[in-house]
């Protein structure tokens, strides 16, 4: 009997402690570069991001694929991956760092819980201290889902814009994230 | 015809030419998957590794280009329409495959267990330092067989 108790205890301590970790394989990050006078919309959406987040320590990881970004034109994708982020060299970006206000987030109690993140991202190989603000949603005792939108210069990962383009391509991207979490127990 | 009616003839031949090319390209969708021919054929456990012991160096060799991979199914899901199915690779990592928008209509085939050889576009090998693991990904994929 003890034997049983033990494992149940066992068992229910790792079934907790696999719940505070929530991941997406289809994470949905989508930029838009279009400068303000600009014919055409320039901007892409990538369906396959992974994001971990770890409401414990509030550690948060992202990551993308560049190839993964899809363009309405393929000749927009096209310069984007060969003249832009230069895929082929830099075929990831990602993001580590921390919900800084983690601890505001209650699990036990459902709703819309404004965060502040910050934390390194790297793009083009080169890597940047970034923060945003963003949201979680909590429901039934797990982060469900999570947003954010921000913008980051091209100039500061070293992406050159030539000027022949600069009536069309913004210097700057507003990036915008929106994910839907699932317990990393669960698979 | 005189020399200079010819020149003038050719010179707007070339522009004409100039600017439907141009046209053409500017408005170029990305062609399907199933156009393309796979560079390489692989099972899905053999690339999974391949790329789970280097993948800078596989990612190299195979990014952008399109990969014909057969394997089973471990997971398929729909999400609004966006069909994905993730093939069983080694222990610790998996075959992504997103599959091209429109291809809803055989999503119900893709059934877990079940053996399918598909193409599809080789992006990176994605990970993440806080999960053990990873998946290649390939994307805007097409079915080629459906073994069972």
């Amino acid at each position: 009997m003890k034997k049983i108790l033990f494992a149940i205890v066992l068992l229910t301590a790792f079934a907790a402690s696999g719940q505070t970790k929530f991941f997406t394989k289809k994470g949905k990050v989508s930029f838009d570069a279009t400068a303000a006078k600009s014919p055409e919309q320039i901007r892409a959406i990538n369906e396959n991001a992974i994001s971990v987040i770890d409401i414990n320590s509030g550690a948060m990881e992202f990551m993308v694929s560049m190839t993964a970004f899809n363009f309405e034109k393929a000749l927009m994708q096209e310069h984007f991956n060969e003249n832009y982020v230069e895929s082929e060299k830099y075929p990831k970006a990602n993001f580590k760092g921390t919900v800084t206000n983690i601890k505001e987030v209650n699990l036990s109690k459902d709703g819309v819980y404004p965060v502040n993140v910050k934390g390194n991202m790297t793009l083009h190989g080169v890597t940047k201290e970034v923060t945003a603000t963003g949201s979680l949603t909590t429901k039934g005792g797990s982060i469900v889902s999570g947003k954010s939108e921000f913008k980051i210069l091209f100039s500061d990962f070293n992406i050159e814009i030539p000027k022949v383009v600069t009536d069309k391509l913004a210097n700057e991207a507003k990036i915008k994230v929106d994910v839907n979490y699932e317990p990393v127990a669960a698979k | 015809m005189s020399r200079t009616a010819i020149i003038i003839l050719v010179v707007l031949a070339a522009i004409i030419a100039g600017v439907l090319y141009g046209i053409r390209e500017f408005t170029r969708t990305r062609e399907s998957t199933s156009e393309i021919e796979a560079v390489a054929a692989f099972q899905a456990d053999s690339l999974a590794i391949k790329f789970e012991e280097n993948d800078s160096m596989a990612t190299v060799e195979f990014g952008g280009k399109v990969l014909q991979v057969e394997g089973v199914i471990e997971e398929a899901t729909n999400d609004n329409g966006v069909i994905r199915v993730r093939l069983r690779g080694s222990d610790m990592s998996g075959i992504m495959c997103q599959f091209e928008p429109g291809d809803t209509a055989i999503a119900n085939k893709y059934i877990p267990g079940a053996t399918v050889c598909l193409k599809g576009q080789c992006n990176a090998y994605q990970k993440v330092e806080m999960l053990p693991g990873g998946d290649l990904l390939l994307s805007n994929c097409v079915l080629t067989e459906y073994k069972k």
